[in-house]
């Protein structure tokens, strides 16, 4: 009888070691050897992020009238290129950004120069990992390629703007926010916003039946910044459909079209900035950015 | 009388491995260094064949900044004083000294047998490795400028995207480059340094010196019977930066890596301002400067990341291994133009797929500094021109830098050594 009690106390103990090492094992297994893995677990133990961004990006450059007459080394400068992306964004209480980056290498083939040397035979990055101020790089494989830091700002002014939205966010606690924390005085609408905007340091510049030009500056953002923006609305569907920045010396630097979708959803972005040669020349760079199932998820407790 | 046998065939044996000794003893081979060497250039092939082909070898540091011609009379009197002046077997002037140049050291040979008259010649055929026998194109680019102007035109697109993102000047990208060493590179890298830093030599090594062109009109007038061979090389994509990471690491991958990082640093950088575009445009906010300002600095990110994308190309350009080609291909451009509508919400812009044909530029086969056609000599036989893959202008001197177990350079050389004419070296 105590034989068979301390047999079964033996076994217990057994037991209760399997479970526990099992359990040790597994819980050992589950720890990722890569740091940003641990971050990215921390980050979601801490929490979900407050907002999620996800979508897929096509951008092409090309050069406005190339000729043949420019020289071997301006003309290495303005191939035409075209890249593609796919991109999840969180955002986290804490300001921290993660920014998974894939890059979908085989796109490339939508502008295939067809270069007569042996191609490169290392690894290249596919993934790229931002998790606040550390970069991991990957290859196809998954295999780590590379760590190191990156001075990605934080985003603490963005989370107090989506924090204050509360559970249900109507557009009017949207605008309270931002106007709360931008110290602007947007009001509710569009047309009060534009009746307002001289005492947020905006100029209306024109104002038709379906348009609005304001001049603005970036300093609110911050006072470094000494660029500025002329910024086109269209009123019927609140939208920015253009802008244009111009250094101190009111010189264009920069404009830009906005298109988007049924939903007013972000899908297409036009730049035109003129670019300098290594000959003095002067060409007109375009980037034409086309930005599919873009798509965000608040998560506001 | 068995014993007579055995200790006559040893006899004949010793007589023969002692005759066959001093044969392979015969050849002399001056390893002749390049522009940007010493007398260490050489050292990994010269033992590897000292030792396999019993080769009596002159291997020294020669003055390379005193012109090509000037350089030749360095080789002329080394061998005079290292083989001895004289016609003797083994002598300077022995018919089969074999020369075997790197870079501009193939030119010293070339300049050694031009300058050297009949019963004074120092080789009996020569190797050209690497070297620019129709001139270095690198060197017009440094004399044209075009070298200075294209790193100034890099310095701008490797810094707006800092600039924009207010980051301070020099920015660390990542742990081992920075934007000025980007900047920088086309110009601070030791072979464009070394052409610079010897006006007279990099005068001579421009295509269409009078030097290179007196050099070819003698060989190809006055002496072509002269056994020679040229090997050149081709460097996988992206040449430059392997042949940088050679000259910087002995290697030609630890660069590569590094750029890769940088050229994902400033993706990264270009994504999430991209990302923030997104998010403000697309959100009921009226932050519409944030998307503005996040639109421009996304762009000053992306001029950064397409300038390491086309730098080999641009690079190429000044080495003079582009073309200038029509290509077409599909552009993604604005459905009508600069108005206000497109296929999208009414009274914005819209995108569609196009085809399109234009001038594009092309690289060409090189060693990251010379192109395939200088480093070939014209007017031999196909059979004596030799090919290394994989190889950059520096590291064809050591091919077991590469890390691939695989020693390209001496599968070449040995090919050449084991030839049935003049080139046989056993």
């Amino acid at each position: 009888m105590k034989t068979s009690k301390t047999i079964y106390i033996l076994v217990g103990v057994l037991l209760f070691s399997v479970l526990f090492l099992t359990n040790c094992n597994q819980d050992f297994e589950e720890i990722p050897d890569d740091i940003s893995k641990i971050a990215e677990k921390i980050a979601e133990k801490s929490g979900k992020s407050l907002i999620e961004i996800s979508y897929e990006m096509i951008s092409f450059r090309d050069f406005t009238s190339p000729s043949k007459n420019l020289t071997k080394l301006d003309l290495a400068t303005i191939n035409p290129s075209s890249d593609k992306h796919l991109v999840k964004m969180e955002l986290y209480e804490s300001g921290q950004l993660n920014i998974t980056i894939d890059e979908v290498l085989d796109f490339k083939e939508k502008v295939k120069i067809r270069h007569k040397t042996l191609p490169n035979d290392i690894p290249p990055i596919v993934k790229t990992v931002i998790t606040g101020n550390s970069v991991t790089f990957y290859d196809k494989s998954g295999n780590v390629l590379g760590k190191d830091n990156i001075d990605i700002p934080n985003q603490l002014e963005t989370v107090k703007i989506i924090k204050s939205m509360g559970k249900e966010p109507s557009l009017k606690d949207l605008k309270q926010a931002v106007s709360t924390i931008q110290g602007y005085q947007l009001g509710a609408n569009l047309e009060t916003y534009i009746a307002k905007a001289s005492q947020n340091g905006v100029k209306v510049m024109e104002q038709g039946e379906d348009f609005v030009t304001l001049r603005t500056s970036f300093k609110d953002i911050d006072a470094r910044i000494e660029e500025e923006a002329v910024l086109l609305i269209n009123k019927k569907i609140e939208k920015l459909v253009g802008s244009r920045i111009y250094n101190s010396e009111n010189e264009l630097l920069q404009s830009t079209l906005y298109g988007y979708t049924k939903d007013k959803m972000l899908n297409a972005i036009k730049v035109e900035q003129e670019i300098l040669l290594p000959s003095g020349k002067k060409i007109i760079m375009e980037i034409n950015t086309k930005i599919d199932n873009l798509s965000y998820n608040l998560n506001i407790n | 009388m068995k014993n007579t046998i055995y200790k006559t065939i040893f006899f004949i044996v010793l007589i023969f491995s002692a005759l066959n000794t001093f044969a392979q003893q015969d050849r002399n081979v001056a390893w002749v260094h390049g522009l940007d060497g010493n007398a260490s250039s050489w050292q990994h092939y010269n033992q590897i064949f000292d030792a396999e082909r019993n080769l009596n070898s002159l291997r020294t540091t020669y003055t390379t900044d005193i012109g090509i011609t000037n350089s030749a009379n360095q080789v002329i009197t080394s061998m005079n004083t290292f083989y001895g002046n004289g016609n003797s077997n083994s002598g300077a002037n022995d018919s089969q000294n074999l020369g075997i140049g790197h870079s501009m050291g193939g030119l010293m040979i070339r300049g050694v047998d031009k300058i050297t008259g009949s019963g004074t010649k120092k080789f009996g055929g020569y190797i050209t490795v690497t070297s620019p026998n129709y001139g270095a194109p690198i060197s017009n680019s440094i004399l044209d400028g075009s070298v200075q102007s294209a790193a100034a035109n890099a310095c701008n697109k490797v810094k707006d995207g800092p600039i924009a993102e207010l980051l301070s000047l020099p920015w660390a990208i990542s742990a081992n480059i920075t934007t000025d060493y980007l900047c920088d590179i086309f110009i601070t890298n030791d072979l464009v340094q070394n052409l610079q830093g010897t006006p007279s030599t990099n005068a001579d090594l421009r295509v269409g010196s009078p030097t290179i062109n007196a050099i070819n009109y003698y060989t190809d007038n006055n002496n072509s019977s002269i056994p020679r061979i040229s090997i050149w090389a081709e460097e996988n994509s992206p040449v430059h930066w392997r042949m940088f990471s050679s000259s910087v690491h002995n290697n030609d991958a630890t660069l590569v890596n590094d750029i890769n990082t940088a050229r994902n640093v400033y993706n990264g950088f270009y994504i999430y301002n991209t990302a923030m575009v997104g998010f403000y445009a697309s959100q009921g906010f009226f932050l519409w400067h944030k998307v503005a300002l996040h639109t421009y600095r996304a762009t000053q990110w992306k001029k950064g990341r397409d300038w390491i994308d086309d730098s080999e190309n641009i690079w190429n350009s000044l080495i003079k291994t582009t073309r200038s080609e029509q290509e077409t291909y599909w552009a993604l451009i604005d459905v009508f133009g600069n108005v206000w509508d497109g296929d999208n919400t009414t009274g914005s812009l819209g995108l569609h797929w196009e085809q399109r044909t234009r001038w594009v530029s092309v690289n060409y086969p090189s060693d990251g500094l010379l192109p395939q056609y200088t480093q070939e000599l014209q007017g031999i036989s196909s059979g004596n021109r030799y090919k290394v893959n994989g190889a950059n202008h520096l590291e064809i001197r050591n091919m077991t830098t590469d890390g691939n177990a695989i020693d390209e350079t001496a599968v070449e050389f040995r090919k050449i050594f084991d030839r049935d004419d003049w080139f046989e070296t056993n």
